[in-house]
């Protein structure tokens, strides 16, 4: 094997991570090999530094004191929220979906009809109590230059709903693509 | 961090801000520790510590009180640290000659250049390397807990580590040749 090889191995030994077998073929081969021996030693000294970080955890306690008051107060501002099981969080989930589903076409066709622009307003019916409409306006007439007609407005952003869990690894990202009017 | 809390917990849950605080007391440090090696930065560990205990309050009702807390508490340090430190990673590199205002005047004292060549090192190491370095060798967890804290195997985490290991000595040996 060559030095390459044993690399990783001096590495890992530096933490005592090597399982015998493997501790065993590294010190043979360093018996054998003074530039592994020389970074074995390069790799045990930057450890035992590295190590020093760990063991300065001298934390001022007016600076500690102050943020755990700054944690406290945002708790106290929090409100206790009911933790739904898993299997109630995907039932809920799955409903607001089938919810976003099946009211989503109807509401997009709720949109009034607008008449185009210079046609006639249809006759309205009389007031409830039994007299005539009053007069409506004339619907001013526009006519446009089609240079001057309003290029179409984009495509509107998909809706974005992040579910978080009680699992820091799942965090439920749900797209819910709007249409345009 | 390896007792357990399952008592105040379960006073926590039952709305005891009191219990709450004293888990937070428990545990702030090893927290505020691992995100400072993980992000560098004491704003910002502070930032991430804070935003570790406002989740485990909002999800206090989700614990088993048997369980051990600080496996929890690890991996949403990581996960936490991680959406900051890429926030961060955009508009800023590390000022080694900051003032560290959290520390006391011990640390200030011991070989401030070593620790802070140290502290560039470890953020200048790539993100699942650093997490993996941190929790093996400056909080000393074994590699089968570090893998399940960060949902990896142990062979991934021993080759991250060694991988660290080798990039912490070469990029010290760079930045000393640098300072020279």
């Amino acid at each position: 094997m060559s030095c390459d090889a044993f690399e990783k191995s001096l590495a890992l030994d530096a933490g005592g991570d090597l399982t015998p077998a493997e501790a065993a073929r590294l010190e043979a081969h360093l018996e054998a090999c003074a530039p592994c021996r020389e970074l074995a030693r390069a790799i045990q000294e930057s450890q035992a530094a590295l190590k020093v970080l760990s063991q300065e955890d001298a934390l001022e306690e007016d600076a500690l004191a102050a943020w755990r008051r700054r944690v406290m107060a945002r708790i106290e501002g929090e409100p206790r929220r009911r933790v739904l099981g898993w299997r109630w969080a995907w039932a809920v989930a799955a409903a607001m979906a089938l919810l976003a589903v099946l009211t989503a076409p109807q509401l997009l066709r709720r949109t009034p009809p607008v008449p185009p622009v210079g046609q006639a307003v249809p006759p309205a019916a009389g007031m409830p109590n039994g007299l005539p409409q009053p007069p409506r306006p004339p619907v001013p007439v526009v006519h446009r230059h089609p240079r001057h007609r309003r290029a179409p407005a984009p495509a509107p952003e998909p809706l974005l709903v992040k579910l978080e869990t009680p699992d820091p690894n799942v965090v439920i990202y749900w797209f819910v693509e709007r249409k345009g009017n | 961090m390896i007792d357990r809390d399952g008592g105040l917990l379960r006073e926590a849950k039952a709305g005891d801000r009191a219990a709450f605080e004293q888990v937070l007391l428990r545990h702030e440090r090893r927290v505020l520790v691992t995100a400072l090696h993980l992000l560098g930065r004491w704003e910002d560990a502070q930032d991430a510590a804070q935003e570790v205990f406002v989740r485990l309050h909002r999800y206090l009702g989700r614990f088993d009180d048997a369980l051990d807390l600080a496996p929890w508490l690890y991996r949403m340090t990581v996960n936490v640290c991680r959406d900051i430190g890429r926030k961060r990673a955009a508009h800023d590199e590390l000022d080694p000659n900051a003032a560290d205002p959290g520390w006391g005047p011990e640390r200030s004292a011991r070989s401030a250049e070593e620790r802070r060549i140290l502290e560039a090192v470890l953020r200048r190491l790539p993100e699942k390397e650093r997490a993996a370095l941190v929790l093996r060798d400056l909080e000393g967890l074994p590699t089968r807990e570090v893998a399940r804290i960060l949902g990896s195997s142990e062979a991934t985490v021993r080759s991250q580590v060694s991988s660290a290991r080798l990039r912490i000595l070469k990029l010290t040996e760079r930045f000393r040749r640098e300072r020279i």
